[in-house]
């Protein structure tokens, strides 16, 4: 192989994939890079074995094929620190010389058969969406993922397919996010996968890369996942996901609208006087009015009022602040709608139509 | 006034030693964390004393200072064994035992004279039990608050037995240097000496102002210290920071099924202490030490806490798989650590779930009626399957 390239292009191509590759593994191997010319294209790949990216780069020229497996943090640490002009990358057995700009480096790599085969791209029984839109769905919902393995299947995104509809559903048991989209599902994909945390990710930062919609394969054990230049494969969770559908309350609760920011704001604030112990802020329902806040022995009270129309039942809920704010983040701004119907009863929150947040309460302790 | 003991075991680690072997007797006796050298000494017999063999010293150090010296590698485990022994002889005395650690403790005794006797004859019996029962030997010190009892028992090592009584503190004090007070080291030392504060003498002829200017509430401390004042109490329980088991094989294995036995042995032994004691902790950490020394602890902080065994057995060995690297190493020693505790009636605020059947509740029924069958019929009736030969 021998392939003259921009610095730059090569690192944002680098820079990309290095998000799938792992450092801590014993397997060298799986924190390797591998460079592939294609065409008139060169090709990087990595991949901790449960999620692979392959990412095509322009080059200046080609002028011998090949491919080269080389250690993947020095590689993208050096084009890290070597983001101008061009270079030259030339494969002498299983290293690789890298010169240009008056650098001159020799980096031993990898039995290129060694490296792990990422499955490629088919083009039947996929589904295609706004790359912008994906981004945005994922960006929602990942947060919610439950982070102990206990819990083996709410560690992963549930993505449903199902006509022309794209739902994801995140949850760790004790707070759920949920969004819907449209979708371009010409040969009629209906499907229930759950993708690991890691693979998900990915997807917003492919996404940033492309313009045109994104293509999404599902199989049985994996999924495959198409932009331009790009192919991310990922492993699926086997198992069965939580019954989420059931954990959504029917909307006969008490409801009111609250502005994003704001809210944010107070329960920042209030959040300053709980502890680790009593983690908890109150949310307490009053007329015209939600006060929010917290009451902690030996620490001092917080009450942060904000005007609400509202004329429901008076209530008080405890909600954990973390999990009121992760929800609140995702939406970012405008306004969101809350349900409550009791304090031991799951409360929602939506924005726009397609986003719903699910937050389990806290129960209080009679004071 | 109070009636304070402290008996601090002299060179402790080396006498079980010579203890449990008594070819060792009157012989330089070092024990240290590793054979290869690498370690460092953790106790020198008095014989290995009088070469300048020193506690924290690194081990190849204490070789070239004591060649002839018999190194021995700590088997803390021993240790506790024996220290246990010792809090029951303490404890046959007055419940008010602060251990402060496996070789040293605080005994409040006040009040007793009618009943066992004063401080001295307390003291003087405890001394004599441990060597008659133990067959170790033991420095007690006794003072109306800690930090004489502490000082006394530290003034006629090895076999000492001093006796500070009130009205001699500040005479006992005058002129012994400042780093004898506790919590004096090589920081305050400093300062003290750029004061030209030398002994406690000195330190006790400047006023509080000056020595809150210039160390805050420590001054406030060491202002009543210098006067042998020292209100702090004798705490027999505090609150426990955390629980932690450790084990180490009699051989360095590289066996998974072998490693994995005895965490959850470890598991179990941990959870065991929190229901006794009525906490639950939120961290839970695995400590694996490879056979060249090099230790690794890798944690996991959950929500909620748990006292559940499988609960807890389930992160560990979720750890064991995900975070520790085995391939090829052999294991000497591994450990469970329960940190981060909290009291378990946590009832009051409990976070609701929004599925049925996925908080804890099962791994609680399970462990209730495992607890039930372990009751009527024993320990050890019912066993965990890993746990077969």
């Amino acid at each position: 192989m021998k392939v003259l390239c921009s610095n730059s292009k090569l690192h944002e191509g680098l820079q990309l994939v290095g998000n799938v590759v792992t450092t801590s593994t014993t397997k060298p191997i799986l924190q390797a890079i591998k460079l592939e010319t294609v065409n008139d294209m060169l090709e990087i790949s990595g991949t901790d074995l449960e999620v692979g990216m392959k990412c095509l780069v322009e080059t200046e020229k080609v002028m011998k094929s090949g491919s080269v497996v080389l250690p993947g943090g020095r590689v993208m640490g050096l084009f890290r620190e070597w983001t101008e002009g061009k270079v030259q990358l030339e494969v002498q057995d299983n290293s690789c010389r890298i010169s240009g700009e008056g650098c001159d480096f020799k980096l031993l790599g990898y039995a290129p058969d060694e490296f792990p085969t990422i499955p490629s791209f088919t083009e039947k029984g996929h589904f295609e969406i706004d790359s912008g839109k994906i981004g945005e769905m994922v960006r929602k919902t990942v947060f919610a993922c439950a982070s102990e393995r206990l819990r083996h299947t709410m560690t992963g995104v549930l993505m449903e397919v199902k006509g022309d509809v794209i739902k994801m559903v995140a949850t760790d048991g004790r707070r759920m996010a949920y969004i819907k989209e449209k979708v371009v599902n010409k040969d009629k994909i209906s499907r229930n996968s759950i993708i690991p945390a890691k693979g998900v990710q990915q997807l917003p930062k492919i996404a940033a890369h492309s313009s045109e919609p994104m293509k999404i394969r599902l199989e049985d054990t994996h999924m495959v996942v198409k932009t331009e230049k790009i192919t991310l494969y990922s492993q699926l969770i086997e198992g069965q996901y939580p019954n989420y559908e059931e954990a959504i309350p029917k909307e006969d609760g008490e409801k009111l609208e609250v502005d994003t920011e704001i809210l944010s704001g107070a329960v920042r604030r209030a959040a300053f006087l709980t502890t680790e112990e009593r983690h908890v802020i109150r949310f307490k329902l009053r007329k015209g009015k939600v006060i929010v806040s917290a009451e902690t022995p030996d620490i001092g009270n917080a009450e942060i009022e904000i005007s609400v129309d509202y004329s429901g039942v008076e209530m008080e809920v405890g909600l954990n602040p973390d999990f009121l704010l992760d929800g609140l983040k995702a939406v970012g701004k405008g306004p969101v709608r809350f349900m409550f119907k009791d304090p031991n009863t799951a409360a929602t929150m939506r924005a726009g139509k397609e986003y719903l947040y699910v937050l389990m309460p806290i129960r209080l302790a009679e004071a | 006034m109070r009636k304070i003991i402290h008996v601090d075991m002299d060179a402790f680690y080396a006498s079980v030693e010579e203890l449990d072997n008594p070819g060792l007797g009157g012989k330089a006796v070092i024990v240290g964390g590793s054979l290869e050298g690498r370690g460092v000494v953790s106790s020198a017999s008095y014989e290995a004393r009088r070469y300048g063999v020193r506690s924290a010293m690194p081990v190849s150090r204490a070789r070239r200072l004591c060649p002839h010296g018999i190194f021995v590698e700590a088997r803390i485990e021993r240790y506790a064994e024996v220290s246990e022994q010792l809090l029951r002889i303490f404890k046959e005395y007055t419940p008010l035992v602060e251990p402060v650690s496996l070789d040293e403790a605080y005994l409040d005794v006040t009040g007793l004279e009618e009943t066992l006797g004063d401080a001295g004859h307390i003291g003087r019996q405890i001394k004599k039990r441990i060597k008659d029962e133990l067959g170790l030997i033991a420095s007690v010190g006794i003072g109306p608050n800690k930090f004489l009892a502490k000082l006394a028992s530290g003034l006629k090592k090895p076999d000492g037995f001093v006796v500070i009584k009130e009205e001699e503190r500040e005479e006992f004090l005058t002129d012994l240097p400042v780093s004898k007070i506790i919590g004096v080291g090589r920081v305050t030392e400093k300062a003290l000496y750029k004061m030209r504060i030398y002994t406690i003498g000195e330190l006790r002829q400047r006023p509080l102002d000056e020595l809150v200017e210039n160390f805050g509430k420590w001054g406030n401390a060491l202002y009543y210290l210098s006067r042998g004042i020292d209100e702090s109490p004798v705490v027999a329980e505090w609150d426990p920071r955390s629980v932690s088991r450790s084990f180490t094989f009699e051989r360095d294995v590289k066996d998974l099924l072998a490693i994995r036995r005895e965490l959850y042995r470890l598991t179990e032994d941990v959870t065991g202490h929190l229901k006794d004691t009525g906490v639950k902790a939120r961290t839970i950490t695995v400590k694996i030490r490879y056979s060249n020394f090099k230790t690794i602890t890798r944690s996991i902080t959950i929500v909620p806490p748990t006292d559940l065994t499988e609960m807890v057995w389930r992160h560990v060995d979720t750890l064991l798989k995900e975070k520790v690297t085995l391939k090829d190493k052999a294991v000497r020693l591994v450990g469970v650590t329960l940190s981060n505790l909290a009291p378990a009636v946590t009832e009051e605020f409990e976070q609701l779930c929004l599925f049925k059947g996925l908080n804890t509740s099962l791994d609680e029924k399970l462990q209730r009626a495992a607890d039930r069958i372990t009751k009527k019929y024993g320990s050890g009736s019912l066993k965990k399957g890993l746990l077969l030969p």
